[in-house]
């Protein structure tokens, strides 16, 4: 799923996603989908769109507004506006209860806290919104409550309540408490407000967070080793800077490992084997089970493997099919060779270079693809 | 006495199992100790056909679950007069007329009267594999050289280690030699790197097995099978002795003689 700010978009096949904020206001919605397509004119060049509108189901000026302004940016044709029907209740109540739906939620979860590989999104949404004080209010207000939620699974058009890990639906409820959900304009600081770029402020505010001791970290993650595997689609959350998982066994098939951060794995990933990772994926043996890195639409994440025979990579949206897996077999066999890899993003595809021991730019990978 | 209770599985269907139980109960009861090989395969019963014993069934594993017999009623002797009895299973019924603690009972009683009890895993990770691992104190994994049934033993160490089976051992059955010369069958090496367990054999393919199994003579019987004799090994290991992994060309005599049978001109390949 692509993300800027406002608008978030997810493709599958021919299909194109639009999803828009419900809660921003809507000259801020309608710059930020103007900028968005503008950047992205050239992947965006003729189609035919649908609109997640959300809340603004109710309001057909802006609507049409919203068609204007993506027909004449860019080649597309919008089909419809849709919304989910509790988006429509919400409406319809006139308030909005779920913490999922604050706006600065909204705009910080797309923005892993202090992961450089979506600084340009922050960037561009901050010069989208001109350091309002309304947004950014209530991660620099006395309440770190605010923060800690947005660096939770949340904060999205359609909130996936399901898949939301339960320690984590506690505290977005005790966040959901009114008293402490500060309205944007209520937790302003004027005096903090006044820093050109809360970009560092914030930062440091992150980094207190993340230092803190979670008692209700270990629970969960005793459980995210699925051996049933009974679990599906549950790895769509938001990647979690914060913490990663260590694995010093080999995963078999038919176990899945879920999380929501990095995942370091000292072992093989045998065949049938699923691992799932909100940042990057890193095995200390070989990688023939399926790997799926940033899971929550990070594209920057990586897969790195001393062996890399998987049969599928995916990273954030994009998928790779190995190449010719047989021949690539039989050659490891004979060599017995442990090269590490990186398989990384490039064009809209998996690619996979020599590991050398850094996460800078690879520019002589292959495609992973069949 | 207190013996082991070991369970002989493999997650995939047609590998070996029974057989495997067949051979290396009776290995160890030709080596001295008293074994009993229960069939926990229920509806689906074999181990009595490759045993032999199929005529003299009269009660059941199902029946001593129930309470309707005594264990000692329905443990058949083995035809050749050794100290191994088979506990067949039911034909008549299915996996979820015994419940794991019920096996652990009876796995239990054994003990005090065998030095090893072995149990036949039904193929699957269901209700009647659930059963017998429950039961278990150890595992033995067969495989075969294929990816299907590879695959399925890896998800299945991984089920035995959360029942707290740690360190499973494994056999490789029907090991090919002139196909993994040929590089057309994967190597034992391949399979113990993806798997990382410890080995406990390699069983070659042989013809023997098959007509021994029509016989229902266990094929440790036949002094003359590479298989027969593989198992014998595998038997001795189990009983605590350190035989080495068999290596083809280290052993000229048995060599030729495979050789011979298989027809191929000296392999750099090994088996046990």
């Amino acid at each position: 799923m692509l993300q800027t700010s406002v608008v978030k978009v997810s493709g599958r096949g021919s299909n194109v996603d639009f999803a828009i904020d419900d809660t921003l206001p809507f000259e801020m919605v309608v710059n930020g989908l103007r900028e968005y397509l503008i950047d992205n004119r050239l992947l965006l060049a003729n189609g035919t769109i649908t609109i997640n509108a959300g809340l603004r189901m109710g309001s057909p000026e802006q609507l049409s507004e919203m068609r204007r302004v993506i027909e004449q940016e860019s080649g597309l044709t919008v089909a419809r506006f849709w919304c989910s029907p509790d988006a429509v209740d919400q409406a319809g109540s006139g308030v909005q209860p779920r913490v999922q739906s604050q706006p600065s939620e909204s705009s910080l979860s797309s923005r892993p806290a202090g992961y450089s590989s979506n600084a340009a999104a922050f960037k561009s949404f901050s010069e989208l919104v001109g350091h309002s004080d309304e947004l950014y209010a209530p991660m620099l207000g006395p309440h770190r409550f605010p923060l800690e939620v947005a660096l939770k699974p949340g904060g999205r058009a359609k909130p996936r309540q399901a898949e939301t890990p339960d320690f984590l639906m506690r505290e977005l409820e005790a966040e959901a408490n009114p008293s402490e959900a500060a309205t944007p304009s209520e937790a302003a600081n004027p005096s903090e407000m006044d820093a050109p770029d809360p970009d560092p402020e914030f930062r440091r505010l992150i980094d207190e967070t993340a230092s803190e001791p979670e008692a209700t970290v270990e629970g969960p993650f005793e459980d995210l080793r699925d051996a049933a595997g009974t679990e599906q689609d549950g790895g769509n959350w938001e990647y979690r800077r914060d913490t990663a998982l260590f694995v010093k066994s080999t995963c078999r098939s038919g176990e899945v490992i879920r999380h929501p951060g990095d995942v370091v794995i000292l072992g093989d990933v045998n065949p049938g084997a699923e691992i799932i990772a909100g940042g990057d994926i890193t095995v200390f043996g070989s990688l023939r089970g399926t790997a799926h890195a940033g899971s929550g639409g990070l594209t920057k994440a990586a897969i790195i493997a001393f062996c890399l025979e998987s049969p599928r990579l995916q990273i954030g949206p994009y998928i790779g099919v190995a190449p010719n897996l047989t021949a690539a077999k039989g050659k490891r066999a004979k060599s017995g060779e442990l090269a590490p890899k990186i398989a990384y993003v490039r064009r809209r595809s998996i690619y996979v270079a020599t590991f050398t021991g850094r996460f800078a730019k690879y520019s002589r990978g292959i495609p992973y693809e069949g | 006495m207190k013996g082991k209770t070991i369970v002989i599985t493999s997650g995939k269907g047609g590998v070996g199992k029974t057989t495997a139980t067949a051979n290396i109960g009776t290995g160890l009861a030709m080596r001295g100790n008293r074994v009993v090989v229960i069939d926990t395969d229920i509806g689906l019963r074999n181990l009595d056909v490759i045993m032999g014993l199929e005529n003299r069934i009269v009660y059941d594993l199902v029946n001593v679950v129930e309470g309707v017999c005594k264990i000692t009623q329905a443990m058949i002797r083995d035809k050749n007069k050794l100290e191994l009895y088979l506990i067949p299973a039911a034909q008549t019924r299915d996996k979820s007329c015994i419940e794991p603690d019920q096996l652990r009972e009876v796995c239990a009683s054994l003990e005090e009267e065998f030095d090893y009890v072995l149990m036949d895993c039904p193929a699957g990770i269901e209700q009647g594999f659930k059963n017998a691992v429950a039961a278990a104190q150890e595992a033995i994994l067969v495989t075969t050289p294929e990816v299907s049934s590879i695959r399925d033993a890896d998800r299945v160490i991984g089920l035995l280690e959360a029942s707290e089976l740690h360190r499973p051992k494994l056999i490789i059955n029907r090991i090919n030699p002139t196909m993994v010369k040929e590089g057309n069958m994967m190597d034992q090496r391949d399979i113990v790197d993806l798997l990382a367990v410890d080995v406990l054999g390699l069983v070659p393919v042989d013809d023997r097995t098959i007509t021994a199994a029509n016989r229902g003579v266990p094929v440790v019987h036949d002094k003359k099978s590479p298989a027969g004799a593989a198992f014998l090994r595998i038997s001795a290991r189990v009983d605590g002795d350190a035989v080495p992994l068999f290596q083809v060309e280290s052993k000229a005599g048995l060599m030729s003689r495979f050789k011979g049978m298989v027809g191929i001109n000296g392999s750099a390949y090994s088996h046990a």
